[in-house]
């Protein structure tokens, strides 16, 4: 892994949301040229590419975020890698796997992996029911769950006072979205 | 839930959110927490997760047209410019085509135009005419195109007998045509259709058409297209195309 893959992916794990957004963009410029020639040499199109890229780096940012996860490669071929895997089973849905051109480097990839991709039936519709719980409430879990920030950033992302606050929020808000997603009782706190 | 069970179940199911994960997470925390609510977590926070992951993708939507938008019409307005390219392309020769089929045609005088459509009857003498070595003969002459040979033998056979098929006198319609007696063949494909036979009355309108316009006698010849055309005959389309052409040098 170069310097240059350690800084951005450093930038990818950022407690600031903005230098996050920034950093995706950068990786996605990048490589997505790259990608664009594997996937067109390989009986895709355009728009192939672009939804091979997109899924890719859904998949990149699932794993970036966690920050156990250690990068055995260069930025570059665990992107190709991960397109690589994707598009070669969008080939063998539509049964034109034959002519695949065997080219660039790769490594495996753990089908877990993909997960972020599969995304089960009872939780597009929970996913629905998250509009319910407010705007507010909406950011905190997202930034927590989804973009695993520290209570202490979430805080200073939403300008509450401390991260206590932001910890009772999150943990309000949590109850209020099992509340409207099981039916359970919820009883708003006072102040 | 107190606050330190759901940081310590949020710490787990961020960790390993799969199946396994929260089954082992189910034994882990047996008697501290109802099963029910491990799995009622979990679902929630994979469902904060997908909600995530449909952001992602509407921001990496927007990074890509921001970037790469114009690929996809830069490639829509190429593939639309070869469109447009083979549209005129094929225009271009349609009209050229069209252009020389008529300059072609109103240069061409009643000979020629007799040339373009004429194509000579097929007369097998061998399986028609059989045994009679004199009809034999004068088929084989028929069909090696020997007409002027063919005219003097039908013309000595004739004297002797009138025994002829409709498709022998076809042939010999044909034979005077091609040497230059238009006339004589129009005579000889009336005989075809003075006698009614049927089967062969549409083939002897159609060559005497051909041989009416060798004579320069055009508006005989249109007369005899119309017939075929209103008959509906097997001649249908070559009619239609001759008259075409025909009323052109006609003007």
């Amino acid at each position: 892994m170069g310097d240059n893959d350690t800084d951005v992916i450093g930038e990818v794990r950022s407690e600031d949301l903005a230098v996050r957004s920034r950093a995706i963009e950068k990786i996605y410029v990048k490589y997505y040229p790259f990608i664009k020639t594997f996937i067109l040499k390989n009986n895709g199109s355009l728009t192939d590419a672009e939804d091979v890229y997109q899924d890719a780096m859904i998949v990149l940012y699932a794993k970036l975020r966690d920050k156990n996860f250690e990068l055995s490669c260069t930025l570059k071929t665990y992107v190709f890698s991960i397109c690589r895997n994707l598009w070669m089973s969008k080939l063998k849905e539509r049964k034109r796997f034959d002519d695949f051109v065997k080219d660039g480097a790769y490594i495996s990839i753990s089908q877990d992996d993909f997960r972020p991709l599969e995304i089960e039936e009872k939780q597009k519709k929970l996913k629905r029911l998250f509009s319910q719980i407010g705007e507010n409430c909406q950011r905190v879990l997202h930034l927590f769950y989804f973009h695993r920030l520290s209570m202490n950033a979430i805080a200073q992302e939403l300008g509450l006072a401390n991260e206590q606050v932001a910890k009772n929020k999150k943990s309000r808000c949590l109850k209020k979205l099992k509340a409207i997603a099981f039916k359970m009782p919820y009883k708003e706190p006072y102040g | 839930m107190d606050k330190l069970l759901e940081q310590e179940l949020d710490i787990r199911i961020l960790e390993d959110a799969s199946n396994e994960g929260i089954n082992s997470l189910k034994n882990e925390f047996e008697g501290r927490i109802d099963p029910k609510e491990i799995d009622r977590h979990a679902e929630v926070v994979k469902s904060i997760d997908a909600f995530g992951y449909e952001m992602l993708r509407r921001e990496l939507k927007d990074i890509h047209k921001v970037h790469f938008g114009s690929e996809k019409l830069a490639v829509t307005n190429n593939r639309l410019k070869i469109a447009l390219a083979l549209v005129v392309l094929v225009a271009l020769f349609t009209a050229l085509f069209f252009f020389f089929q008529s300059s072609r045609t109103s240069s061409l005088d009643a000979t020629e135009l007799y040339a373009e459509y004429h194509e000579p009857y097929e007369y097998n003498s061998v399986t028609r005419s059989g045994t009679q070595k004199s009809l034999f003969e004068l088929g084989r002459l028929y069909q090696e195109k020997m007409y002027d040979e063919f005219i003097i033998q039908y013309e000595n056979y004739h004297k002797q007998k009138d025994d002829l098929t409709s498709e022998f006198i076809l042939a010999i319609g044909v034979a005077y045509t091609e040497s230059g007696e238009p006339y004589k063949g129009v005579y000889q494909y009336d005989r075809i259709i003075d006698n009614q036979d049927f089967s062969f009355l549409d083939i002897a309108l159609w060559y005497k058409s051909l041989a009416l316009l060798k004579a320069d006698e055009k508006t005989d010849c249109i007369k005899i297209l119309e017939e075929l055309i209103s008959r509906d005959s097997e001649f249908r389309k070559q009619a239609e195309a001759l008259l075409k052409d025909v009323r052109k040098i006609a003007i």
